[in-house]
């Protein structure tokens, strides 16, 4: 049955988000970039626990975010208590140029960089903030995904959210937002590759054109 | 707030429709009696700034809640960037059904409508102009036209639209022979207001519309029906005598007096015929019952100049009778009640009155303020883009540019002291409460010194400096 209200939804997601952490108790992570998605995932796993953060939440330091969201994520991280673990590849930074080629740059400084942590960290699972509607190659995802490299599920207990339901979840439970949000910004990315573009495209395309081309193959790497 | 309970929203602009040129702002001739009308059941608001001095940025500010350099426009964009929420896709997402009808060719689709019509255009049908568009970006997927018919081909099959191909041939017949929307734009209103009052009708009680109309009558070439003559009584020949003239003319050609006075007039005698259909229209909203649940909105993106400061158009600077235009907003009922307000405002304050009305969760930028929350410390305009001398240097390449040529950008106080900032760094300040036609300079006053910095910082506490604007 279709979920209605965005009570059922929250629901629904606590429900994945229960399941996922008794198959991988101790084993899992969420991964979270500070945008609205990821920050509501992370808000109905907080609240799914009693207040508690009870996993370690991943964030991904390409080291070009925006300085709001790096602030977002610094000042979040203290009040909610997390158990943050930001990674970034710095070897990749010293050998790449950033975004000279938007595939190369994504997947060494994301995809390889969540690979790494899967496996140093021995997680089986990663939470993830996606969403059916973001992009026309999510609609098909599962809310339990197998992935090989590394062997792991990706886990998205948010992928019946839409765009209007993610707003209404965060006003309706005062989740904090990234500033940006209030300059107009609709969809997050590295700055280098946020840039403007033409209309009739889905929600991520106000993130670099180029690399939603890629998109699939990037995510068969691990991106989110 | 459930789909049933949203109110309709209208929001018409009248392009270029100044505010010191309307009755209802006090102009000596009657060019508004309708909008004063309307404005006894709503509320008007006396001091209401475009964001820009015409018309591509004014809407995409007004669609996107942002100033122009927020925006980062760079030139040919008529879109708002993919990056920004758009209004139209934030009302979408509550479950308006979103329909844009524009008069104007610089005002086209808007990420967020369901359909857009352009009103150089025999076809009324929704279907029509969601063919249209989901079949303008073709030609973007190939270089060949061989690709481009085969994409149009497997478009009609599969979308079973055979009779598209054959109206988008009338339509283009239509486009060489039957319509010009600069010279014709009485047929192109009266053609928005029929469509409009089928889409409130047919929407009524089905689901809420948000419906936002751009109306060219007041932008140059100003073409009344003859029969509206309350103002100026011109034959065909005398005003065809007048269509000649174009704005960057005016700097560069010796015209009469008399002949711009003719213009000016005529001006005010489109204003007059717009605000008769606009009446006409508010009229049939009434007699439909839905005024009650109706969030009617009456404005304009920038104004014009009528010789104020030697000017004519809107390609030069920011002064007053560009930058000040009207709004009328006339709120669904119990939401505020009539009257006028003198609170600081501007175009894209509707972005967040709106979103706020619609009991919409999205967050809204902060340079948009509702109308309906506290007032605004500062409004802010923008003209980097040099469109003017652009138009001049393609008939005198290496035409020098007077000082009021040259790009610009103001702020204004709540206090109503205006500076603005030129691109040769020469500033202006004036007192719009004593002196609103900006004749009096008082940047060089020493007593006022602290206030000219005060609003100098502001500007570039918010738009950054000029040398990084342009």
């Amino acid at each position: 049955m279709a979920l209605q209200s965005l009570e059922d939804k929250v629901k629904k997601s606590q429900d994945v988000l229960k399941e996922a952490l008794e198959r991988f108790s101790g084993h899992i992570a969420l991964a979270w970039t500070g945008g609205k998605d990821s920050t509501t995932t992370l808000h109905l796993l907080k609240d799914l626990c009693g207040g508690e953060i009870p996993i370690p939440v991943l964030n991904i330091d390409t080291s070009v975010k925006f300085k709001e969201i790096y602030e977002f994520r610094d000042r979040v991280a203290a009040e909610w208590g997390l158990n943050l673990i930001i990674e970034r590849n710095e070897e990749a930074l010293k050998e790449i140029i950033i975004a000279a080629d938007k595939a190369e740059c994504c997947f060494r400084l994301k995809a390889e960089v969540i690979a790494r942590a899967i496996t140093k960290y021995g997680w089986q699972a990663l939470i993830t903030g996606m969403r059916w509607d973001e992009h026309p190659d999510r609609a098909a995802d599962e809310y339990f995904v197998p992935l090989e490299t590394p062997p792991h599920f990706r886990v998205q207990p948010i992928l019946h959210f839409n765009e209007l339901d993610i707003w209404s979840y965060i006003r309706s439970r005062n989740v904090p937002f990234c500033s940006l949000y209030q300059r107009g910004y609709r969809s997050l990315g590295c700055e280098p590759c946020t840039k403007t573009g033409i209309p009739g495209r889905a929600e991520r395309a106000g993130r670099n054109q180029d690399k939603e081309e890629i998109m699939k193959r990037l995510r068969a790497m691990g991106y989110f | 707030m459930t789909p049933d309970k949203l109110p309709h929203i209208i929001l018409v602009v009248l392009d270029t429709a100044a505010a010191r040129r309307c009755s209802i702002y006090g102009h000596e001739r009657e060019t508004t009696p309708g909008l004063a009308q309307i404005a006894r059941n709503g509320t008007l608001y006396r001091s209401c700034f475009a964001t820009s001095a015409w018309t591509i940025p004014s809407h995409l500010s007004l669609f996107s809640g942002l100033y122009p350099s927020e925006l980062g426009l760079e030139d040919k964009v008529t879109r708002v960037p993919e990056l920004f929420y758009t209004l139209p896709e934030m009302l979408r997402h509550l479950g308006y059904h979103t329909v844009g009808i524009s008069c104007n060719g610089l005002v086209g689709h808007q990420r967020g409508f369901e359909v857009f019509f352009e009103m150089d255009t025999p076809f009324f049908s929704e279907g029509y102009h969601k063919d249209k568009f989901n079949t303008k970006f073709i030609k973007q997927a190939t270089d060949k036209e061989l690709g481009r018919l085969w994409y149009f081909l497997k478009y009609i099959i599969q979308e079973k639209r055979f009779l598209f191909p054959i109206q988008n041939v009338i339509e283009r017949l239509y486009k060489k022979y039957g319509v010009d929307l600069y010279e014709k734009t009485s047929g192109a209103t009266e053609r928005t207001f029929k469509l409009s009052k089928y889409l409130i009708k047919k929407y009524q009680g089905q689901k809420p519309l948000f419906l936002f109309v751009n109306l060219m009558e007041t932008h140059w070439k100003y073409n009344p029906p003859p029969f509206y003559n309350n103002i100026i009584d011109l034959s065909k020949q005398e005003r065809e005598k007048l269509y000649q003239y174009d704005h960057q003319d005016f700097y560069i050609k010796e015209i009469s007096p008399e002949v711009m006075s003719k213009i000016y007039l005529l001006y005010e005698q489109s204003l007059y015929f717009l605000d008769n259909k606009l009446l006409d229209f508010y009229h049939f909203l009434e007699a439909q019952g839905v005024l009650d649940k109706t969030l009617l909105v009456v404005t304009s993106d920038h104004g014009e100049a009528l010789g104020e400061h030697g000017l004519w158009g809107h390609i030069f600077s920011l002064y007053n009778e560009i930058l000040q235009i009207p709004l009328v907003v006339k709120y669904p009922a119990g939401t505020a009640a009539p009257g006028e307000s003198h609170r600081l405002a501007q175009l894209h304050d509707l972005f967040a009155t709106l979103l706020e009305v619609a009991e919409a969760p999205f967050p809204w930028p902060e340079s948009s303020r509702s109308l309906l929350s506290a007032d605004r410390d500062y409004a802010f305009a923008e003209h980097y883009q040099n469109i003017g001398l652009a138009a001049i240097r393609k008939q005198i390449p290496d035409y020098q540019p007077q000082p009021f040529m040259l790009p610009c950008r103001c702020v204004i106080d709540k206090e109503l002291f205006k500076l603005i900032e030129w691109a040769d760094g020469r500033l202006e300040l004036y007192d719009l409460h004593r002196d609103f036609e900006e004749n009096h300079d008082l940047s060089g006053v020493p007593d006022l010194a602290p206030r000219v910095r005060a609003l100098h910082r502001a500007m570039v506490e918010k738009l950054g400096t000029f040398e990084e604007n342009v």
